[in-house]
């Protein structure tokens, strides 16, 4: 376990940054801000919580196994949470702001399946639940 | 201040100085800011930070021990970069031009909590473009940019843009400055 003090903050977030990227890399690959075109981006500066952001620019990045895999890490990481949100702007639509908040023993289902592909609308993941404002 | 939610409403008054302030006035948190208050001067590694007056100032909030000051969930950081990691690495430029758009931050904040926004992505896609039209504008690649062109971007372009997708994103990060100012100054005179 990885213990956080104020002086090794970055430290452990660049850990899990890098960790993040290892997983995210198997299953697609980084935003490239020039061409726009890619799978996901993970932010890439530290804003002081003990949170993770990443973008998901594809539908195929909500498969479970990938959720599970990003979850997976943080059990090396106690109190981090991994924020994923929805980036994907079909053409002409405006989509209301939605993702999933990935913590070691849960997960925030925030995901508003109706605007979805129906292939994609039955995704489930393990020990999830609806996020309340409390979340 | 409203990202301090660790802070009483008491202790979030404090922060901003003896008078009332409720924590969503912006406009009153505005007024206490002064553009006009020293900055270390670009070019040093802390460019742009407020400073508490005087020379050799070291920036507000980077005293000795500050770290001590603050609860365990207040963890600061050092500062938002205005041009985007993806640009300054994505491109070939010049060691000095990378080297100031790598130092081109924001003075330390109080870490504000992500939602599910996509703003960020938004922002660095706008300041990205914004890049490349300066280039076509100034006839020159990424590599031939000089430091003085770089900072024109910066200052012009970025800072002072009235492009929603870069003004609103770089005015929260501003907020997030400003109370990370007032905290620091209620914690110390606590000390």
């Amino acid at each position: 376990m990885i213990q956080k003090t104020h002086t090794n903050y970055e430290k452990i977030w660049k850990e899990l940054y890098r960790r993040m990227k290892l997983v995210l890399d198997k299953y697609g690959t980084s935003y490239d801000f020039r061409a726009r075109e890619g799978d996901y981006w993970i932010i890439d500066e530290p804003y002081g919580f003990d949170q993770h952001n990443v973008y998901f620019h594809k539908f195929k990045m909500f498969e479970s196994r990938t959720v599970k895999e990003l979850q997976a890490l943080l059990g090396q990481f106690s109190g981090w949470e991994i924020f994923v949100t929805v980036c994907i702007d079909p053409e002409g639509a405006s989509w209301p702001d939605m993702g999933l908040i990935i913590r070691e023993y849960e997960i925030i289902d925030g995901l508003q399946r109706q605007y979805f592909p129906p292939k994609y609308q039955s995704i489930q993941y393990e020990g999830s639940r609806v996020g309340t404002d409390k979340d | 201040m409203g990202e301090a939610s660790f802070l009483t409403d008491d202790e979030k008054r404090d922060a901003t100085g003896s008078e009332p302030l409720p924590a969503s006035s912006l406009t009153t948190l505005l007024a206490k800011y002064s553009p006009d208050q020293p900055r270390v001067p670009a070019g040093n590694s802390d460019g742009g930070q407020w400073t508490s007056g005087g020379e050799g100032g070291s920036p507000v909030g980077d005293e000795e021990g500050d770290h001590e000051l603050l609860p365990e969930n207040a963890q600061p950081v050092q500062g938002h970069h205005y041009t985007p990691r993806e640009l300054f690495e994505g491109y070939d430029l010049r060691p000095e031009v990378r080297r100031f758009f790598e130092d081109d931050v924001t003075g330390k904040l109080l870490g504000g909590r992500h939602t599910w926004t996509r703003e960020h992505k938004v922002y660095n896609e706008a300041v990205i473009e914004k890049f490349e039209a300066f280039l076509a504008e100034k006839s020159v690649s990424s590599k031939e940019l000089t430091l003085d062109q770089a900072k024109e971007f910066s200052d012009k372009l970025v800072k002072e843009s009235n492009d929603p997708r870069i003004r609103d994103f770089n005015f929260k990060i501003f907020i997030r400055e400003i109370a990370f100012q007032l905290l620091m100054r209620a914690l110390r005179r606590k000390r």
